[in-house]
């Protein structure tokens, strides 16, 4: 009886055994197939994945390289260096002048990696130093005697003001004087004061004067009346630039100072003042015309200064003799001298100046240099802003800002 | 009836666990033709981006170098170089970015600026010109890389350098027999042997050079020896041996 019970107790007991191997059995080799599965081939699919996203990390880089090394084909230069000079001038748009023409960086980087990376899968983003572009300025002086005090004060004050305009952002002044240069003389006393000439101004590393002679713009000064001739004047210094030359994308400044119409006020030769209209002073409003052109061709921006025309003047000629005279011409024709600077200064985008006294000139350069700063672009942006929750690929390149001897980085972010 | 459930249990736990057991052994078949395949697919990927790198990075193929700088620049193709080779490699690869392994070939495409609108300007296209077809191709791919184009200093044009990328058997011989052949040029070895699978006659076309795999269509391949190679006639495995005489690669099946 009890071994009949021990053995019923037995078989069970194996029964048991048995279920227990066999479950035991199936679940290591269900967990050998999910190991192999998650180890094995999920392995090679990491592998596939890594070096599938190894080509697009070589495809981001090389497309940045393909993009920045491209030429822009208007002007020869490479993307990388227009970003450098977008970076200079502190703009998106770079002018190259009149025969390259204006380009805009921005849209010309956004066709090209919209081509290589896809329309909205790409951003890029340039942070433009704090750099304050050159401003080269050109004065044309009328050297007749009308100018004595206006030349006196501007010698007096010149240097100072370049000086101190000096300690934020690189200025250089070149000073043109128109040919004849009046010897000026004190009202009353009649004492010499000297002609005037380029010995007024003293040669500084960003300070000259020039007399502008057949020699210095060739075909000036033959024929006409040229100590007053600023519209011909003009066109030779956008054309010849200052004694330093014009260098690239700096801002270039022209300064006519006169009283009097260019090639002067006279009319037919006589000493009366011809109707306000260009066509009573052919010969010059094609002298004005002739500095428009050299003007808009050489980027010149023009802002005219009329001296005071109305007042006494004293000369000194040769052989001793004295004139004092009242300037009764330049102040009666003054309505077409500022009707021809403003012509000249709105056709280039500058402003005409209407000065009161010869102390004026300083103040009037200094707003001329307010003007013409540019309102600088804190960034160059182009693309599309990444999107959240995306991976982004980066890559970021030293950009040269050759021209002011810096670096920025062109940071470019490419997802899919 | 206890005692019987153990009768019914046992044979059913053996069925059960032959049942598993096959299971693991067709699992693990699976998985290791799936790893192959995934290697395989891993091989071509890779071999894609080396070829695209290889091409637009190297002096001796594409890369421009700069006479001034004496440096090259990354991923700016020459013209010259570029023209060179649409030229000369119009029907194989340049030995510069030969792949042993998977056969190829490439098209670069410029872009420019037309009307406001960007195009497609000139093409170029070089390397192999026929592949494994039917039964004897596995697997291609289709790959890209941005590059520059450089005409002069002042114009460079964007561009893709595409390549399109075979893996077949008439790839994997003739990519063997060239390793073979560059061995017994510079004498490291002076014989040797492997095994290959082919699912068409080949034969040598000895006035082209070429190793032709013949299914309906033939497909060629240029080789880098001259060969004295004995027709295979049928498809199956063959073990190729080798050795080199007088210049000349004999290969007998």
């Amino acid at each position: 009886m009890i071994d009949n019970i021990n053995n019923r107790r037995s078989r069970k007991k194996a029964v048991v055994f048995e279920t227990m191997s066999f479950l035991i059995l199936s679940i290591a080799i269900i967990g050998v197939i999910i190991m192999l599965r998650v180890y094995l081939v999920g392995g090679a699919g990491r592998s596939f994945g890594l070096v599938v996203e190894r080509h697009v990390e070589e495809g981001v880089y090389a497309g940045a390289n393909s993009v920045l090394y491209a030429t822009e084909e208007r002007s020869g230069k490479t993307m990388l260096e227009l970003i450098g000079i977008a970076a200079y001038v502190g703009n998106d748009t770079v002018d190259f002048g009149p025969v390259v023409g204006k380009i805009n960086v921005q849209k010309e980087l956004e066709w090209r990696f919209d081509k290589i990376y896809g329309k909205g899968k790409w951003y890029l983003h340039v942070p433009q130093p704090d750099i304050q572009p050159e401003i080269q300025i050109v004065f044309v002086v009328d050297t007749s005697t009308s100018l004595c005090d206006d030349v006196e004060e501007m010698a007096k004050n010149l240097p100072f003001l370049i000086e101190d305009l000096r300690q934020t952002r690189k200025v250089t002044a070149t000073i043109y004087l128109l040919l004849g240069g009046a010897n000026c003389c004190k009202l009353g006393t009649h004492e010499d004061l000297g002609p005037i000439a380029c010995s007024r101004f003293p040669e500084k590393e960003y300070l000259h004067c020039v007399g502008l002679t057949a020699s210095v713009c060739p075909g000036f000064g033959s024929g006409g009346q040229r100590d007053e001739d600023w519209g011909n004047g003009i066109a030779c210094a956008a054309k010849g630039g200052p004694k330093e030359g014009w260098e690239d994308f700096s801002i270039k400044v022209g300064i006519p100072l006169s009283d009097e119409l260019p090639q002067g006020s006279e009319c037919l030769g006589g000493n009366t003042c011809c109707a306000d209209s260009p066509s009573s002073y052919a010969a010059q409003h094609i002298a004005l015309q002739n500095g428009i052109n050299a003007s808009l061709k050489n980027n010149l921006i023009v802002f005219p200064m009329r001296a005071n025309p109305c007042g006494t003047v004293c000369s000194l000629y040769a052989g001793g003799q004295t004139i004092e005279r009242y300037t009764d011409l330049q102040c009666n024709c003054g309505n077409l001298l500022t009707q021809y600077m403003n012509e000249i200064a709105d056709a280039t985008g500058g402003k005409m100046f209407n000065l009161k006294n010869p102390t004026d000139v300083v103040n009037a350069v200094k707003d001329v240099i307010t003007s013409v700063t540019p309102k600088r672009k804190p960034e160059l942006v182009a693309g599309t802003q990444p999107p959240v929750r995306v991976d982004i690929r980066t890559v970021t390149t030293p950009v040269p800002v050759s021209l002011a001897g810096v670096y920025t980085t062109a940071y470019i972010y490419q997802w899919s | 009836m206890k005692g019987q459930l153990s009768y019914i249990i046992k044979p059913l736990s053996l069925v059960m666990t032959i049942v598993l057991l096959l299971i693991l052994y067709n699992s693990i078949q699976s998985f290791g033709n799936r790893e192959r395949q995934a290697q395989q697919g891993l091989d071509l990927v890779a071999d894609a981006t080396n070829i695209l790198l290889v091409l637009a990075n190297s002096e001796d193929c594409l890369a421009y170098r700069s006479t001034v700088t004496e440096g090259l620049y990354a991923n700016i193709v020459d013209i010259t170089k570029l023209n060179y080779f649409a030229a000369k490699y119009a029907n194989y690869e340049p030995e510069c970015a030969r792949s042993l392994d998977f056969g190829w070939r490439v098209t670069v495409i410029e872009f420019k600026r037309s009307s406001g609108a960007t195009v497609e300007g000139s093409k170029w296209s070089f390397g192999a010109s026929q592949f494994s077809r039917d039964a004897a191709f596995r697997n291609s791919l289709d790959f890209s890389i941005p590059i520059a184009v450089r005409y002069s200093d002042k114009l460079t044009r964007t561009g893709t350098l595409q390549v399109h990328l075979v893996d077949g058997e008439l790839e994997k011989i003739s990519g063997m027999l060239d390793w073979y052949c560059e061995m017994f040029k510079t004498n490291r070895l002076s014989k040797g042997s492997f095994q290959i699978m082919t699912s068409y006659p080949l034969s040598y076309n000895a006035a082209q050079g070429q190793l032709c795999s013949m299914s309906k269509e033939n497909s060629c391949r240029k080789m880098s020896c001259a060969m004295d190679f004995e027709k295979i006639k049928s498809a199956g495995q063959y073990n190729l041996k080798l050795s080199y005489v007088d210049g000349v690669m004999v290969v007998n099946s």
